[in-house]
């Protein structure tokens, strides 16, 4: 992929009607780490790994999952700081909203306003695109539970289920093996362990870290990230089930 | 002094003749099945009657309308904001805005330019979330939600009135008589009450107009 | 400093200074503040089957004087809308002449005809702005793609639209003939006849209005300005043969005679 001079800022389209600098930042969000979301029969699910940087690195402090508003939350990858900037910017709007309206802000004006941020950054001279994808579920009483994803094109649209990163293409294709639509999110979440893990295979002989958070009706519709000490036991549960379903395949 | 007491000060003397109020009887009444509206018809410029069949029941959406008493230019403007801000919303949502957002921007706007306004509304309709609902925002940008809600000068001959005869779950038939006799009594009693009345009817399906003239008014 | 001066200019906008010198005045309690002025008029409009009629006084007053005997008041707002104005003279002239600017902007821009709901609807929103200080009580009238339309806009920014309106200070007059004499589906001439009884009635039993009456009429794509329809208190004497001044009652102290050469050359412009 060369730009031809056409790829150092993206306020110009190339004669064949490509925008590089959103290309590069689809790269950058193609070469990071797997994030999922998953709609289930009672809520929702969404869910990160992550390769621990330094072994000196405190555990749990790289976050990628992030609550935007009580009942809406998020998860980031690419350039983590660009989607924190965004969680922040959807916090505003999700402020700004409810003391205009009155109303939670539903979760589809929320993704289309945080689309609409990402898109401005993508046709002005000296600002570049965000690298990153960001998937936002949340439950709201206008329209009831939503997921979406966002990419860095400020593309926006509504899934059941959805996955960006590094190990993208083998993570859709299991979400679309298994019917999460017919499963409690109690029961999804060995799964999203398993799924996350496998997408980094090529990465297993580094540290890994999961992140998972859901919403759902036992956490009263709110969005809660799950406790460190719980992942942890299920990323070594799923990873010991991953090597036997090896073994028996060998 | 500022400029802005010295206009408080000023501007009511000049002003006196043609400051155009809703002294009003405004009543909003939820029923089985719907919501009916009702307000008299007079508008006034202090002992003059400047207007006997004034509309004070005013759109804001699809299924949403206010009901306007106070300064009839300041309230008039406020459902025009409050329409305005209604149809982004609902472009935004792709759907029909909630009763509570319009009760809660005219709250907003009452409230932050309070100390300029005169205006005591009642924002009601039927939205598909929460379904009917009536808020009664007053002139300090307070609101609440009611089963019924009433306003205006007229309003305070009703009182009573309305604690004694109003019930849960009326029919319709039951409910527009209820209101016109509510406004008839108050158009009695209160100077600036009077005209006629105009009724609206809000279901989920339709939204209806009804029309009183003055020399159908029961008082008994 | 060197733009010290600057702080001397006045400021723009509404001055208030008047406003501290008559409380001053008042509380002194030997002076007494000067009463804000009120100037009076009698204007009205009717609907009628196919059309609008306007009509109004031409008195203009500064407190007890009168200003004009003969002043118009009916402005023109687009070709198929007008207004008539009461209350201050200067601001139903400017901001009137305002609005028909913008309206005819729009219709060049959009190459269709102003609606009178829109002129109304600037109108008032001008006049909400200075709550209350523009001194407007306009009554518009005109055709539109909905028919004949009538609306009120008052100066503190309230507009309401009914088959009959009067304002200023003649309205009460005007109003009892309009109340006993409206009927719905008038004829042209009934209506036009029905608006110059109102006015009249202005005329008569109001200080602030009088001398003669101006109508206008509009219909669809058409509009007739009856000036003067009325005018009972025309002025109807003036010296026979004018006045005649000698010739010697002027000095003259020094004669100049110039030829004028016009040369060939440029052409003057075409003005036509």
């Amino acid at each position: 992929m060369s730009g031809t001079g056409f790829d150092y800022e993206c306020s110009s389209l190339s004669p064949e009607g490509r925008i590089f600098q959103v290309e590069y930042a689809e790269k950058a969000v193609e070469t990071s780490s797997t994030i999922l979301g998953v709609r289930c029969k009672n809520g929702i699910v969404l869910g990160t790994e992550k390769i621990v940087l330094s072994k000196m690195m405190v555990a749990g402090t790289d976050k990628r999952v992030f609550s935007i508003t009580t009942t809406t939350g998020s998860v980031v990858n690419g350039l983590t700081p660009d989607g924190k900037s965004l969680v922040y910017r959807g916090r505003e709007e999700a402020v700004q909203y409810e003391k205009m309206f009155g109303i939670k802000i539903p979760i589809q004006v929320l993704a289309e306003r945080l689309a609409m941020r990402t898109q401005m950054n993508t046709i002005y001279n000296g600002i570049r695109p965000y690298g990153t994808s960001i998937i936002l579920a949340g439950n709201d009483h206008i329209k009831g539970l939503g997921l979406y994803m966002i990419e860095p094109s400020g593309q926006c649209f509504e899934y059941y289920g959805c996955a960006s990163g590094r190990g993208k293409q083998l993570a859709r294709n299991e979400i679309e093996k298994v019917n999460f639509r017919e499963m409690s999110v109690d029961e999804a979440i060995p799964l999203i362990a398993k799924i996350l893990l496998k997408a980094q295979e090529e990465m297993k002989d580094k540290k890994q870290e999961l992140e998972i958070s859901i919403i759902s009706d036992t956490t009263g519709y709110k969005h809660k990230i799950l406790d460190r000490v719980f992942v942890d036991q299920l990323t070594l549960k799923a990873q010991e089930e991953i090597e036997n379903e090896q073994m028996e395949m060998a | 002094m500022s400029i802005a007491d010295l206009q408080n000060e000023i501007i009511p003397e000049v002003n006196t003749h043609s400051v155009q109020t809703d002294g009003t009887t405004i009543i909003a009444v939820k029923y089985d099945g719907g919501i009916l509206l009702g307000a008299d018809g007079r508008s006034a410029n202090n002992m003059y009657v400047g207007n006997k069949v004034s509309d004070k029941l005013e759109p804001i959406h699809q299924r949403i309308y206010c009901q306007r008493s106070g300064t009839s230019s300041h309230t008039s403007t406020i459902a025009r904001y409050v329409r305005y801000y209604m149809e982004i919303q609902a472009n935004e949502l792709g759907n029909l805005p909630p009763v509570e957002s319009a009760a809660q921007v005219m709250r907003e706007i009452i409230y932050s330019n309070k100390n300029s306004l005169s205006a005591s509304m009642i924002c009601s309709g039927w939205d598909p979330y929460k379904g009917y609902q009536i808020y009664q925002v007053n002139s300090s940008g307070y609101f609440e939600q009611g089963n019924w809600a009433l306003s205006g000068s007229g309003g305070t001959f009703i009182w009573g009135y309305i604690d004694a005869n109003y019930r849960e779950n009326m029919t319709r038939a039951e409910c527009k008589e209820f209101i016109k006799s509510c406004i008839a009594l108050a158009c009695y009693r209160d100077s600036s009450s009077g005209g006629c009345i105009r009724l609206l009817d809000i279901t989920q399906d339709r939204v209806e107009r009804d029309y009183v003239q003055y020399d159908d008014f029961k008082i008994k | 400093m060197e733009l010290d001066y600057l702080k001397t200019l006045p400021l723009g906008g509404f001055n208030f200074d008047n406003c501290i010198r008559n409380r001053a005045m008042a509380e002194s309690g030997i002076l007494q503040a000067p009463k804000t002025m009120k100037t009076g008029t009698t204007i009205c409009g009717v609907l009628f089957k196919d059309g609008v009629v306007l009509a109004a006084d031409t008195r203009a007053t500064g407190g007890s004087i009168v200003g004009d005997k003969n002043c118009e008041k009916i402005h023109n707002l687009a070709p198929n809308i007008f207004c008539c104005g009461a209350g201050t003279a200067a601001d139903c002239d400017h901001v009137t002449e305002m609005i028909k600017r913008q309206l005819e902007l729009h219709r060049l821009n959009t190459h269709s005809e102003n609606r009178v709901q829109m002129a109304a609807l600037k109108l008032v929103a001008h006049a909400f702005k200075y709550g209350g200080q523009i001194g407007t009580h306009l009554i518009v009238g005109g055709v539109d793609v909905k028919g004949p339309q009538l609306i009120e806009c008052s100066n503190d920014g309230n507009m309401y639209s009914m088959p009959y309106h009067t304002t200023g200070s003649g309205s009460l007059a005007a109003m009892a003939i309009m109340e006993t004499r409206y009927k719905e589906n008038m004829t042209r001439e009934e209506a036009v006849n029905l608006c110059i009884a109102a006015i009249e009635a202005g005329i008569y039993h109001d200080l602030g209005s009088g001398s003669n009456v101006d109508v206008c009429v509009i219909t669809r794509n058409k509009y007739e300005m009856l000036r003067n329809i009325k005018h009972d208190n025309f002025k109807v004497f003036s010296k026979p043969g004018g006045y005649q001044f000698k010739k010697d009652r002027v000095q003259v102290v020094e004669e100049f005679k110039h030829k004028l050469v016009v040369e060939a050359g440029e052409q003057p412009m075409d003005l036509s």
